[in-house]
């Protein structure tokens, strides 16, 4: 014979994230308040949601995949097929969102061999500042040793 | 008593005689002398509803948009598994660029006539590898290819062809080698290690994903066969179209499971003495003198 709480669990349906009362004021549950900490490593954890959907080049910014490019294809033309596989590209703001949702790691320059992204970590003919107010570069990695005009030099565009 | 009889100046005193005393409270303005302040605007009017009270709320989460109850904004998108799937199964590399190796030794930090290898450039303190985070040494690049002036022996973890090709012109040797986690972790910080009374390590086989690259001559491998590579040195100066210079370097190259180059692994070397002592023990003798390296499972 089941009991009410095993009838309660199998009836139970998934329940929305964020329950909507009935004058428009969202009530959201506690757990999605904060940034998530672990309790037993006493440390920020990096939003899996995000390290899923995102990923985060080496210059700072953040490319995604284009949502919905698997829907009803067979309607769409031509040039949504082939651009509908692009990743897009966050705008600053969002990419300043998801750094917040990241830890160090996910934060630091990293470079591997043969890497498929690699045209995509550096930037062209940008002239905002290279470095920030702390002295480090914002978006190329740091040789050491190394001065200015030699730097351009070698890597002109990072 | 009749009016003429008293002067003003007994008059005024009988009236402060007769009047009750001074207190605080009758020095007050007259009703409507001042007033309070007026209703400026609207939004003054709270009645209990602060500005403060809205600042100080719960805010919804991180990406939450107003229309969208159901899932913050970074879940609008696709998963991607090209994207961070595999994080903990690459292998990441410090760059190294040859103009910043040629300004390391421009500078003094390392010393061409004798081998490069991963501690040599770690002692420099310029580089920071932890292998921890799967950190597996340096990539030597192929920035400042074209113009880099020293011979040199060294032996990085990854190499580009135009990198190899580039050292080989100036008469220079590379090797490609593995470390893996625990003899990088010795090589890295030498006198962290030795302090701790650590043995030093073999230096394990590389993993199977790795060994294809170690064992071809092009790569310069340190697991494949010095014809192979003296054949592939040749093919590289013909295709690219400079000539091999004569001079070769004769510094003896680290046997396939050596970590330091001048101390047998195996060994624990102490600081204070200045002594290297060997295994002693015969089991441990034949196990780190055997020129197989182990394998390795990860």
């Amino acid at each position: 014979m089941l009991t009410k709480a095993v009838m309660t669990s199998l009836c139970a349906t998934r329940q929305a994230p964020v329950n909507v009362a009935a004058r428009g004021i969202a009530n959201i549950p506690a757990h999605e308040y904060h940034i998530r900490f672990d309790q037993r490593v006493g440390r920020k954890r990096p939003a899996q949601d995000v390290l899923d959907r995102f990923k985060r080049l080496n210059n700072g910014m953040w490319i995604h995949a284009h949502p919905g490019r698997h829907k009803l294809k067979y309607m769409k033309d031509e040039t949504w097929q082939k651009t509908s596989l692009y990743y897009e590209t966050c705008t600053k703001e969002q990419c300043e969102i998801l750094d917040k949702l990241m830890t160090p790691y996910w934060l630091r320059q990293k470079h591997y061999p043969n890497d498929p992204y690699s045209a995509y970590h550096v930037r062209h003919n940008i002239n905002s500042p290279r470095v920030d107010d702390r002295g480090n570069f914002v978006r190329e990695r740091k040789k050491i040793l190394m001065d200015d005009i030699t730097s351009q030099r070698f890597f002109p565009d990072c | 008593m009749s009016q003429a009889l008293r002067s003003a100046k007994e008059r005024a005193f009988q009236i402060v005689e007769k009047a009750s005393r001074i207190r605080v409270q009758d020095a007050r303005d007259n009703i409507g002398a001042r007033t309070t302040g007026r209703q400026l605007k609207k939004g003054h009017n709270q009645m209990g509803h602060t500005q403060g009270a809205l600042e100080r709320a719960a805010k919804p989460p991180l990406g939450w948009i107003w229309g969208d109850f159901f899932r913050p904004w970074q879940r609008m998108y696709p998963g991607e598994k090209l994207f961070n799937a595999d994080i903990n199964s690459r292998r990441e590399y410090i760059p190294l660029s040859l103009i910043e190796l040629a300004r390391l030794i421009d500078l003094g930090w390392i010393n061409p006539s004798r081998p490069i290898d991963v501690s040599a450039l770690c002692a420099t303190q310029k580089f920071q590898i932890n292998p921890k985070i799967r950190q597996y040494g340096f990539d030597l690049t192929e920035e400042g290819a074209d113009s880099f002036p020293y011979q040199i022996d060294i032996e990085v973890q990854y190499a580009t062809q135009s990198a190899i090709a580039a050292v080989e012109k100036a008469g220079g040797r590379v090797r490609t080698a593995y470390y893996d986690v625990e003899s990088l972790e010795a090589a890295v910080n030498p006198k962290a290690w030795f302090e701790k009374g650590k043995v030093i390590p073999k230096r394990k086989a590389p993993p199977a994903s790795l060994i294809e690259y170690y064992m071809d001559a092009k790569n310069r491998g340190y697991l494949s066969e010095e014809t192979e590579m003296e054949k592939e040195r040749q093919l590289s100066a013909d295709v690219r179209g400079y000539v091999l210079p004569d001079v070769k370097v004769s510094s003896a190259l680290k046997s396939i499971d050596q970590v330091f180059h001048g101390i047998p692994s195996g060994s624990v070397v102490s600081l204070a003495d200045k002594k290297v002592f060997a295994p002693k023990n015969e089991l441990h003798r034949e196990y780190y003198n055997r020129q197989v390296s182990d394998k390795l499972y990860s």
